[in-house]
């Protein structure tokens, strides 16, 4: 498990999501995972706190899944 | 000094279920109980305004409290008036008969109006030597909610709350606190053209950010400790947010009282409809923190001291 991957997934697991963040598949969509709307958005609040960065409403788009996560991160943070 | 002295609600009593929305709006019955925290909604009658929800708190509070006379302030917490024009205080002065001398006065607050108000009030009580104020919030928002909107048809219920504020050597008396606003981010909660419009989002981001921090300054200005604080009322604007602000905030869960399951949230009358409960059982159990946030995005946290007859400090 990479250092980058690892980091998110102490962050997904911040927001105190009913799903256990270890089986969450990287590629389907969460919404796909049983993460419902409400925990979706805790997901991002923390991933914004963590990231210091901020996801508005059309990046929200480009975010369902564990990949679309690392790869947004990525670029915000470059 | 001025303090809260007693407390009653009006809750409509009829009831929306969210349970029979869940196909409509492709959700879950337990997120509707685990994660909204709303079962059903309390809604008023159509004709009913305001003015007329605080007369109906305001007989509860005869029923509960033996002297009602002499009140020397009528204060109404809402930002949906009867119409535009008069102020609601005034109509409810009206209806309530009170003596000319009273002062009527509005504000124009949503979640973070009842913490706000009460310092306004005993403020403005101090400094003007009145004895008995009563303090109403007042807010319904059934008439100004989209029917097809989710975000907001599964939380809103309507009430109205009044609370006595009077001259006294017992019960709640404030202690330290903490206000603030995000004025920029105002159009996440607004109504517009009759209708409540919200980012769900935007709102919990907000609250989820701010209410640790503010609940971080109190504790700060108070010179108290978590531990010390016995119960913590933060405005129910869904299970989820109350959740996410007592995780954050390392709150003990059974010091937080959770109670919109059977009316929804009611905005400006969230604290006091908790508080209306807990006022009497608070007995000796020191302090109390409530916090309220939304609208504006607006927030007002609030550390108070349970004074009561056996506590002769």
């Amino acid at each position: 498990m990479n250092h980058d991957y690892k980091r998110l997934l102490n962050t997904i697991r911040k927001a105190k999501i009913a799903v256990d963040v270890e089986k969450l598949d990287q590629v389907t969509p969460l919404r796909d995972q049983g993460i419902d709307s409400l925990d979706l958005t805790g997901i991002l609040f923390e991933i914004e706190e963590e990231y210091g960065i901020k996801i508005s409403e059309e990046e929200v788009e480009q975010v369902q899944s564990i990949e679309d996560i690392l790869n947004f991160i990525q670029v915000k943070a470059e | 000094m001025i303090k809260i002295t007693q407390i009653a609600s009006y809750i409509p009593e009829k009831r929306d279920s969210n349970i029979s929305l869940c196909d409509r709006f492709g959700v879950t019955e337990d997120f509707i109980l685990n994660k909204v925290g709303v079962h059903k909604r309390a809604i008023k009658n159509p004709s009913s305004k305001s003015s007329d929800l605080c007369v109906l708190a305001y007989n509860n509070l005869k029923i509960k409290t033996q002297d009602l006379s002499n009140i020397d302030c009528c204060v109404v917490v809402t930002q949906n008036p009867d119409q535009p024009i008069p102020h609601v205080s005034a109509i409810v002065h009206g209806h309530l008969e009170l003596d000319e001398d009273c002062a009527c006065f509005d504000i124009s607050l949503g979640c973070s109006g009842y913490v706000y108000a009460l310092n306004i009030v005993s403020s403005f009580m101090s400094a003007n030597s009145l004895k008995k104020g009563l303090l109403f919030t007042s807010d319904q928002y059934s008439p100004i909610i989209d029917p097809d909107d989710k975000s907001t048809l599964l939380i809103f219920g309507d009430a109205a709350a009044v609370t006595l504020l009077e001259e006294s050597d017992y019960g709640l008396q404030p202690i330290a606190h903490d206000f603030g606003s995000r004025g920029k981010a105002w159009s996440s909660l607004h109504c517009q053209d009759n209708q409540l419009h919200m980012n769900g989002r935007e709102v919990f981001n907000f609250s989820a950010s701010t209410i640790p921090k503010s609940i971080s300054k109190v504790l700060e200005k108070s010179r108290l400790s978590i531990n010390e604080i016995s119960k913590w009322y933060l405005h129910q604007g869904s299970k989820y947010i109350v959740d996410a602000i007592t995780s954050r905030s390392n709150l003990d869960p059974s010091k937080v009282p959770f109670k919109m399951l059977e009316y929804g949230n009611t905005v400006s009358s969230s604290i006091p409809l908790l508080l209306e409960e807990d006022l009497k059982a608070l007995g000796n159990e020191g302090y109390i923190c409530m916090s309220g946030f939304g609208v504006g995005l607006s927030w007002a946290t609030s550390i108070y001291k349970m004074k009561n007859e056996g506590d002769k400090k």
